[in-house]
C-alpha cells in the first residue's frame, strides 16, 4: 500500500501565521526511505473540507549518499494555537503519488543557487564531483533585473576556500563576504558589509558570520580542558570547505557546507565504550533563503563519521562555535549594540548615518556569548563583531539584516525585528509538526 | 525656472551658509575631491531622479540620494567627529540627529553643485545634444529639490532656515 501519513501542524503564538514549516528527518514521520519530493505530494486539507496540493521541498542536507532527508513546506494562514505545542491547528496529507509540476507558480529564478569554480564564473547546475570555491544564494528578484521597485531579499555570497585569489589578503574559508540586500541595494547602498564604497575603496577584509573555531568538551568526569579546533589554521594547510549538498527547490535555496576531517579526541572510560577514541568528525553549515526574506538560516552540525556508524542516523556531536565579522564602515560612525542579558539568545548591531540604519543580526536556539563589538570595547579598532555560541548539538541560527531607510522616518527600534522575526518565530517558537520532532533520531 | 535659479543667494552674494560651511569647511571637503568624483555623483543624482519619476520611486530616490552624500561625508571621515559636534552645538539644530542635518545639508550643496556644473555646462556646450543633456540635468536637480522641499527635507523648517536650505519658488 502507497505511503500515506496526516502532518499536524501548530501554530504556538497567539496570532494567525503564514510560515514556513520543516521537518528535520522523515524518518521521524516514517516516510520510506528512498521517497523524495518526486515521489510525493503534499496537500493542505482545509477546515472547510477542501484540499490544496501545495509545494514543497525534500533536501538531503549531509548529501544523497547519507540518504538523511529535510522537509520544508510552507503552512499559510494557520490559526492561532496553544503556546507550548499541546494541539495542532491545521492539517496535511503527505502522500506517495505524483505530485503536480509547479513550475509556472513558483518563480524558479527568484530563488537560486549560483556555484562558482573559477572567479567570476557562475553556473547554476552542481556537479557533486567539481571544485567549488564559492556559493551564491539568492531569494529574490535584484533590483537591476526588477526594474521596478520595493522588492526584498538577498544575494549572499560563501567562499568555500580560504584564498579566492592567490593573493587574497585574508582567509575567507566559509565566510560570506558579500551580503546584497535588495532595498538596500535600491537605497544606494548594495553591499550591507560596504555600503558606503560609492567613492572610497571597501575594505578586503570585509565578511559576515565565519566560523572560526570549534570547541569540544570531554565527558564530565574526565580531567581534560576542552580542545578546539581552528578551520582558519594559518599555516599552508588552511582548510576548506566542499559542498555536501545545493539546491535551490521551490520553497528555499538551500546549500550544505562540509569541512575538511578533524579528530576529536574521546574517552568513554571507565563507564562507556569505547575508552578512548580518535573520532573523524566533519563540520556540516546548512545554510538556506527563503523567498524574499532579509535573513539567512545556519544549522552548525558536528557529525563524527565512522565505519561502525549508520550515516543515516543523526548523530552529533557537541560543541561550541566562534563567529568573526569585519564591516566596512570609518570607525567614527555611531554603532547601536541591541543585547540583553536576560534573553542572551540573540543580538543586533545597527549602523546609524543620515538616519538610515543598517542592521547587522544574529539569532539561535544556543546563547549567544563573549559578544565582542570592536569600538564598544576599545575605540580604536575598526568594526569587527565576534561572538560565541554555548555548548550545544545542532545550533540552529538566524542572520538577519534590517534595513531601515533615511525616508520615510521610522521608529528606531533595535530589537524588534532580530527578536521577533529572527528568534521568536524562527527559533523559539517556529510552526512545527507534532508530535515534535527535533533532534530524534528515530 | 533655469538651472540657474536656483543658486543659493548666499552664495552669489558670498555669504557662506551654515550648510556650505560645514561641507567644505568643518569637513574639509576640497570641490576638488567633488570635481575628481563628479560623475559618479552626477550618476547617482540622474539615477535618484529616474526614481522619482516611478510610481513610489520617492522613497527610493530620497534615500539614493542621502546615501551619495553619506558615502562623501563618509570617504573623508577625518573631520566627521568634530564637524557632528559643531552640528550639535549650533543653536537651532540640537534637537536633531546630527549625521542626518550634516547628510541633508552635504546633499543640498551637491544639488546646487551640480545644477551650477549643468548651467556652465550649457552655456559652454558645443553641441545641441551637450546642451540638451545640461537642460535635462538641470530639470532632473530641480525635480528632486522640489522632492525633497515637499518634505521639507526630513529636518524640517526651523532646521533649515538655521542651516539656509532654502525651497524652490
Amino acid at each position: 500500500m502507497a505511503f500515506q501519513t496526516i502532518l499536524k501542524v501548530c501554530n504556538p503564538s497567539p496570532y494567525q501565521r503564514s510560515d514556513y514549516v520543516e521537518v528535520d528527518d522523515l524518518k521521524a514521520l516514517k516516510v520510506p526511505s528512498g521517497l523524495d519530493d518526486r515521489h510525493l505530494r503534499l496537500l493542505r486539507l482545509w477546515h472547510d473540507g477542501s484540499r490544496e496540493e501545495i509545494p514543497f521541498q525534500v533536501d538531503y542536507p549531509f548529501g544523497k549518499k547519507v540518504g538523511y532527508r529535510s522537509l520544508t513546506f510552507f503552512s499559510r494562514d494557520t490559526p492561532p494555537c496553544d503556546l507550548d505545542y499541546r494541539h495542532h491547528s491545521a492539517e496535511f496529507f503527505l502522500e506517495e503519488a505524483n505530485p503536480r509540476d509547479f513550475g509556472g507558480t513558483v518563480d524558479s529564478e527568484a530563488l537560486k543557487v549560483e556555484h562558482c569554480s573559477v572567479p567570476g564564473k557562475f553556473h547554476r547546475n552542481w556537479d557533486p564531483t567539481a571544485q567549488i570555491s564559492g556559493v551564491e544564494l539568492s531569494n529574490g528578484i535584484a533590483p537591476t533585473e526588477a526594474g521596478f521597485a520595493g522588492k526584498s531579499g538577498l544575494r549572499v555570497y560563501f567562499s568555500l576556500v580560504p584564498r579566492p585569489e592567490p593573493a587574497s589578503p585574508f582567509n575567507y574559508a566559509g565566510a560570506a563576504t558579500s551580503v546584497l540586500h535588495y532595498r538596500s541595494w535600491q537605497s544606494g547602498g548594495a553591499d550591507m558589509l560596504a555600503p558606503y564604497d560609492l567613492i572610497r575603496p571597501h575594505s578586503p577584509r570585509k565578511c559576515w558570520g565565519q566560523v572560526t573555531t570549534l570547541d569540544f568538551y570531554p565527558l564530565p568526569w574526565e580531567r581534560r580542558f576542552y580542545q578546539s579546533y581552528s578551520l582558519l589554521r594559518p599555516d599552508s594547510t588552511e582548510p576548506r570547505y566542499s559542498l555536501a549538498w545545493s539546491r535551490s527547490g521551490p520553497l528555499r535555496a538551500t546549500v550544505t557546507l562540509k569541512s575538511e576531517p578533524f579528530h576529536v579526541q574521546y574517552g568513554g572510560g571507565p563507564f562507556l565504550k569505547p575508552e578512548k577514541a580518535e573520532l573523524p568528525c566533519y563540520l556540516y553549515r546548512i545554510l538556506s533563503l527563503y523567498m524574499e526574506k532579509e535573513f539567512y538560516t545556519e544549522q552548525l552540525i558536528v557529525r563524527p563519521e565512522l565505519g561502525l556508524l549508520d550515516p543515516g542516523d543523526r548523530i552529533s556531536l557537541a560543541f561550541r562555535a566562534h563567529y568573526y565579522s569585519y564591516l566596512d564602515y570609518p570607525d567614527v560612525l555611531d554603532t547601536t549594540v541591541a543585547r540583553s542579558e536576560k534573553i542572551p539568545d540573540y543580538f543586533a548591531v545597527w549602523k546609524q548615518t543620515g538616519d538610515a540604519h543598517r542592521g547587522y543580526a544574529f539569532a539561535s536556539d544556543s546563547h549567544v556569548r563573549q559578544l565582542e563589538v570592536w569600538p564598544e570595547w576599545q575605540n580604536v579598532l575598526p568594526t569587527e563583531i565576534r561572538w560565541r555560541l554555548q555548548l550545544g548539538h545542532e545550533h540552529r541560527c538566524v542572520h538577519l539584516f534590517p534595513f531601515l531607510g533615511a525616508y520615510p522616518h521610522h521608529n528606531f527600534e533595535p530589537y524588534h525585528e532580530i527578536g521577533h522575526t529572527g528568534w521568536y518565530e524562527r527559533l523559539l517558537k517556529p510552526l512545527q509538526v507534532l508530535p515534535l520532532n527535533r533532534y530524534v533520531s528515530p | 525656472m533655469s538651472s540657474q535659479t536656483i543658486l543659493p543667494p548666499e552664495a552669489r552674494q558670498g555669504n557662506i551658509p551654515l550648510y556650505e560651511k560645514f561641507f567644505l569647511h568643518d569637513l574639509r571637503l576640497s570641490p576638488d575631491f567633488l570635481t575628481q568624483h563628479r560623475n559618479l555623483i552626477r550618476e547617482r543624482l540622474k539615477r535618484a531622479a529616474d526614481e522619482f519619476a516611478r510610481d513610489h520611486g520617492n522613497i527610493f530616490a530620497i534615500n539614493m540620494c542621502l546615501h551619495a552624500a553619506s558615502s562623501i561625508i563618509l570617504s573623508n571621515p577625518e573631520y566627521l567627529k568634530t564637524t557632528l559636534q559643531a552640528v550639535k552645538e549650533t543653536r537651532g539644530l540640537e534637537a536633531g540627529d546630527p549625521t542626518t542635518v550634516l547628510t541633508v545639508g552635504a546633499l543640498y550643496y551637491l544639488i546646487k553643485w551640480d545644477a551650477n556644473m549643468a548651467a556652465s555646462e550649457r552655456q559652454t556646450a558645443d553641441s545641441p545634444s551637450k546642451s540638451n543633456e545640461a537642460v535635462m540635468q538641470a530639470d532632473r536637480l530641480k525635480m528632486l529639490q522640489q522632492g525633497l522641499d515637499k518634505i521639507n527635507w526630513l529636518i524640517g523648517e526651523d532646521a533649515m532656515t538655521v542651516l539656509g536650505l532654502k525651497k524652490l519658488d
